[in-house]
């Protein structure tokens, strides 16, 4: 089953962290920190899988995050690893091209996808059609890049669903923050001149 | 849908975040979370009356902030409220606010439950799936006390929406994992394996996860389970990849699913040929597949796919009967070891360790061995490497190992630090194993000593030792080898320990070479004296007197040494006592007695190796690698070891007495501690429950507790607990003695009274909170005042919670207070005894039941058993002298109720008859059940009278 399920970003930050198994806080804090450390070292070359305590961890590396499944050690590595590829992909369409700042500004509703996909540590659906009916319940969050501060712009592209590193960059549409951004204001800036911002 | 009002983006939440993400430093950071702590405070304390999206959006923010890591102390009851809002996006904040941030406040938790209870009644399936997620995702013992028995009856019912039914199974999943007692099965269980059957797939797939759990704990009531899965897989795949639509992921028709099936099979031996043929059948197909071209370039279909033909391998390997499955399986491994993706040569190294130990199979996998020792020089993930020794130590035999040892021993120059140890015990035990030539053996364990010294542990050596004193054809070898060895001018302090003890004993045998003359081995030997430590000194401290017994011509020499003021004015007490008394030893004794003293060392008697014991522990399921611990247990190991010194220094236990194998002896196993009740415990059972390790709410402890008072109620690793108890009338005290078996302490240690509903106005219990740390070995005093009220049935629960080394411990235990404790023995006489029992001859009053005993009927024990079940044993008043009769009051504070017993042995037959009659009907069957988990055992055969034939006429 899977103990727990954690999204890192390269410096270290939780984006999510759901647990299957009791843990106090102390302890969580301590985990999310041995996971950043066994995983950030590992290069493409290594395999996904780390032995970890007395557990194993299957992750994945999408641009900036990582993507843990924290299983037990006689759990199938490779259907946790596409379990992980299809929660990606979940998200992806969840939220139209899934950045990093999705999952912080709509924390709440990744939880929602979560238990979805995953509840009491085990693969609950793996439909990607079955879940689109989640985008009818919540809608996820209108025009991001209008919250965007201006800290973000350093962050890294889109994420691309493909690992990484990026294999086919050709096929998967990259678009830069920054530039979406410009293009919002710059709407902004006509619909101010033309008088019809709501 | 529901409506969106004001979008349900929550725009205050989403500045608030930029806020946040803004701030420069932690300073600030936690500045402008106080504002906004100080913001909702003030609205949710206003006047106004908050609409739900104000609501959902300060709980949001609260949730937010508690995620940062900061504490949240208010705003559950706002939380609590948008629970039973109509709008989806309130009610989920609701739901994820209470899951996040559990909370055992009785007070909420009983509202809670409450809004999940409306919404488990809604029929509307998103809100039900919001209420079962939330009880999967707390999965409280509360929560199971309230929906343990809902659930399985959302799950079965013919109405409930699929993706319902999704939820219910994986919840009921939970509440099983923590807490399975309440969880019986029932009726459900058969209705659930069918759901195997299912239409859609999503069903499937969270059925199969419920069924593969409840299926480990109860094989037999999960047995249908097979065949339906059998043909489920075989369906999946022999589907085209568009069949399954949605659930064909990546070209290949329900993996996870298909994974799943497998795994759930794994709980079973192989079926029946029918079943068997499919099954064998819908195997071939996958491993069929594996060689097919792929249908997508794409890693994820490859994946897919693999990940279906690993779990097939797994089972193939569990089922271990098909030799042509098994060397395919091996075949498509060997495969996948060249394969250039790194995850699947790690998985191929893995898998095929276990096919290495089939009997089918193990030939095949060792004709790939030239390719796993190019997996160790050259990959390079270090667990892909560790992977390939794992696999190179599984397909060892004789036949290959001195290549593999050879090839071990020299990836261990270059090994990660990580791994060493384990590689340096693998290597010493297969040169033990598959040794044929002994001086090979001797030598291997040398080059190990010389290439990874540190590494090699103390069996290592002892073993060395042993084997080399059992076998006389080894020693002269063994002792020009270290010899030579020793000569290297740095060489490892083990090498030294060995060469010591080897030339100690053996050195005479190449004592006749110039080269290696008494002189020049004591000079050797002594000139790394001073490198090394304590131990080995006094190792070599007794090499020496055994040279002075050996070589007569050395002894002057040595004497000095001896006498020199670095040994017997040695601040090291060991080494001050050995060197006053060798040199005593080599003064006053005669050559006779001398050569008595350090005659040499008698044959070790041949046992499991010591190393092979270290190595599965190493890799045992709890692998903790606490260093400390397993010194600990090193040095009790010892004692077989070697004895390097002679009797004479056998007196003198110290410090350093490790090597002498006198280490302090292993705390002896602590057994049961002898109870007064013992004579009661378990007449008529097998037995098995004196020392048995205790699962939580183990049954067989408790049962042990109906006829007795006072004994030990649950252990384990960390935790005893202890009882001591009194009862008068119907007032009773209870001692629960909680003693911490570690050296660590117990925190947040909080024991709590479980009391159901009925129990509670039935049974009051009186306690006081105790401290919540537990030193490390403490033993902590909880009293419980009781008071009987009214006649009851079951009993509490003692829950403990507390955090040991930073995990968090839960542990639950029924406490053993049963109605019977209530019983006072009275004395009858014959005639009284029979116009009472006429009298309670309605059949309310009157319960019987007839049971097999299992164990040789013995009066005393009986006798005793009854009188410890509270009556009184009444002698002489049965006509028939084999019978037992007995009486007593229940007292309750409501009422008294009078009850008597006959237990009517029938020798022959091995069968009993027992009869009770009380004044009071409900008393009778209360009493049984009383009795039940001690007697209810006993009713094995089906001749006896199920207990819930007898509830009909006495519940009331």
């Amino acid at each position: 089953m899977i103990r727990f399920i954690l999204i890192q970003n390269r410096a270290g930050k939780t984006r999510l962290a759901k647990w299957y198994m009791q843990f106090d806080d102390d302890e969580k804090q301590k985990l999310i920190e041995e996971v950043h450390a066994v995983v950030t070292v590992r290069d493409a070359k290594h395999t996904n899988f780390v032995e970890f305590r007395n557990f194993k961890i299957i992750y994945r590396r999408y641009a900036g995050l990582y993507f843990c499944i924290c299983v037990d050690v006689n759990d199938n590595n490779l259907a946790y690893l596409e379990a992980i590829h299809n929660f990606v992909e979940v998200l992806n369409e969840y939220f139209h091209n899934v950045c990093e700042l999705d999952l912080v500004f709509n924390f709440y509703k990744v939880y929602t996808v979560v238990d979805e996909m995953f509840l009491a540590g085990e693969i609950r659906e793996t439909s990607q059609t079955k879940m689109r009916r989640l985008r009818r319940r919540g809608r996820p969050s209108p025009p991001k890049a209008i919250q965007l501060p201006s800290v973000e712009f350093s962050l890294p592209g889109r994420l691309c669903t493909q690992p990484w590193p990026c294999r086919f960059s050709g096929r998967v549409q990259i678009v830069s923050p920054l530039g979406q951004v410009r293009a919002m204001r710059l709407a902004k800036v006509k619909s101010l001149r033309r008088g019809t911002l709501p | 849908m529901p409506a969106v009002s004001k979008g349900d983006g929550m725009r205050g939440l989403a500045v608030f975040i930029s806020d946040i993400r803004n701030c420069k430093s932690k300073e600030a950071e936690i500045k402008r979370i106080n504002k906004e702590l100080a913001n909702i405070r003030s609205k949710f304390k206003g006047d106004k009356a908050l609409d739900g999206y104000s609501k959902k959006k300060y709980v949001c923010k609260l949730l937010f902030i508690f995620l940062l890591g900061h504490d949240i102390d208010f705003g559950h009851m706002e939380a609590v409220n948008l629970l039973s809002s109509n709008r989806y996006t309130e009610k989920q904040i609701g739901y994820l606010f209470i899951s996040v941030l559990v909370n055992s406040n009785s007070e909420l938790i009983r509202l809670i439950n409450n809004a999940i209870k409306n919404d488990l009644a809604s029929r509307n399936p998103t809100f039900m799936g919001l209420a079962l997620h939330c009880i999967a995702n707390v999965g409280s013992r509360e929560m199971a006390e309230a929906f343990a028995g809902e659930i399985p009856k959302i799950l079965v019912a013919g109405d409930t929406m699929d993706s319902v039914k999704q939820s219910a199974a994986l919840c009921l999943l939970r509440l099983y994992r923590t807490s399975p007692d309440l969880v019986p099965m029932g009726d459900w269980t058969s209705r659930v394996v069918h759901l195997l059957n299912d239409q859609h797939l999503g069903v499937v797939t969270a059925a199969t996860s419920l069924i593969t759990t409840l299926a480990q704990k109860n094989p037999e009531e999960f047995k249908t389970s097979v065949s339906l899965a059998v043909s489920r897989l075989s369906r999946i795949v022999t589907s085209a990849s568009t069949d399954l639509q949605d659930y064909t992921y990546y070209f290949v028709p329900a993996p996870w699913l298909s994974v799943k099936l497998l795994r759930l099979l794994q709980c079973y031996p192989p079926p029946d040929p029918a079943v068997r043929g499919r099954l064998t059948e819908c195997l071939e197909t996958i491993l069929n597949k594996a060689q097919e071209p792929p249908k997508s370039k794409k890693v994820q279909h490859s994946n897919a796919k693999n990940a279906v033909l690993f779990e097939a391998i797994s089972l193939i390997i569990h089922h271990d009967s098909e030799p042509n499955l098994l060397v395919r399986a091996c075949n498509q491994l060997g495969q996948f070891l060249q394969h250039r993706e790194t995850n699947l040569r790690y998985l191929a190294l893995e898998s095929m360790c276990t096919l290495a130990s089939s009997e089918f199979s193990h030939e095949a996998v060792k004709t790939h061995i030239e390719t796993v020792i190019n997996a160790l020089k050259t990959e390079r993930d270090v667990s892909v490497r560790q992977r390939a020794v794992d696999l190179l130590y599984a397909m060892c035999d004789r036949s290959n190992a001195q290549q593999i040892v050879a090839e071990m021993l020299s990836y261990l120059e270059t090994a990660d630090y990580s791994i060493r140890e384990e590689i340096v015990l693998k290597v010493a035990i297969l040169a033990e194993k598959y040794a044929v030539d002994y001086t090979w053996y001797v030598d291997t364990i040398l080059n190990l000593i010389r290439i990874a010294g540190d590494y090699v542990s103390e069996e290592v050596w002892y073993r060395v030792i042993q084997i080399v004193i059992n076998r006389d054809d080894v020693q002269g070898y063994a002792a020009k080898t270290v010899f030579e060895a020793l000569q290297a001018p740095a060489c490892h302090e083990n090498l030294v320990k060995v060469g010591g003890y080897i030339l100690g004993e053996f050195g005479n045998l190449i004592a006749g070479d110039p080269r290696s003359s008494p002189l020049i081995q004591f000079n050797l030997l002594h000139s790394k004296f001073h490198l090394c430590s304590v131990p080995t000194r006094a190792l070599l401290l007794s090499t020496y007197i055994k040279f002075v017994n050996l070589f007569p011509e050395v002894k002057t020499t040595i004497q000095d040494v001896l006498r020199s003021d670095s040994q017997l004015k040695n601040a090291d007490v060991e080494l001050q006592q050995r060197a006053v008394e060798y040199l005593r030893l080599s003064t006053v004794a005669s050559t006779d007695i001398l050569a008595t003293v350090l005659e040499e060392m008698p044959p070790f008697p041949e046992r499991e190796s010591s190393i092979l014991a270290k190595l599965k522990k190493k890799k045992g399921p709890s692998t903790v690698t606490d260093l400390e611990e397993a010194k600990r247990e090193r040095s009790a190991d010892v004692n077989g070891g070697p004895e390097p010194a002679p009797a004479s220094a056998a007196s003198t236990p110290s410090p350093s007495a490790d090597l002498l194998g006198l280490g302090a002896a292993p705390p002896a196993p602590a057994g049961p501690p002898p109870s007064s009740g013992g004579l009661l415990v378990d007449v008529f059972s097998d037995s098995p429950s004196a020392v048995a390790p205790l699962a939580p709410g183990s049954e067989d402890n408790f049962a042990r507790f109906v006829c007795k008072n006072n004994g030990v109620l649950f252990e384990n690793q960390l935790l005893q607990i202890g009882l001591k108890s009194e009862f008068r009338q119907n007032l009773g005290r209870m001692f629960i003695f909680y003693g911490n078996k570690t050296s660590t302490q117990f925190l947040n240690f909080t024991p709590t009274l479980i009391c159901s509903d009925d129990l509670q106005t039935n049974l009051s219990l009186q306690t006081k909170p105790v401290d919540p740390t537990v030193d490390g070995g403490a033993q902590v005093q909880q009293v419980v005042n009781i008071e009987c009220v009214s006649d009851f049935t079951e009993a509490p629960v003692l829950n403990i919670q507390f955090r040991y080394g930073g995990t968090f411990q839960n542990v639950s235990v029924k406490l053993p207070i049963t109605l019977n404790k209530f019983f006072q023995p009275t004395e009858m006489a014959s005639q009284d005894f029979f116009q009472r029992w006429k009298q309670l001859s309605s059949p309310q009053q009157e319960v019987q039941n007839i049971f097999k005993a299992k164990h040789p009927m013995d009066t005393e024990v009986t006798k005793a058993k009854i009188i410890g079940f509270g009556s009184a044993l009444l002698e002489d008043v049965d006509p028939n002298p084999a019978n037992f009769v007995g009486a007593g009051i229940i007292h309750t504070r409501t009422t008294q109720i009078g009850c008597l017993l006959r237990l009517e042995p029938n020798l022959q037959a091995q069968v009993r008859l027992l009869e009770e009659r009380a004044s009071y009907a409900r008393a009778v069957f209360w009493l049984w059940c009383g009795m039940g988990p001690k007697w209810g055992r006993l009713r094995s055969s089906e001749r006896c009278v199920p207990l819930c034939n007898l509830r009909c006429p006495a519940d009331t």
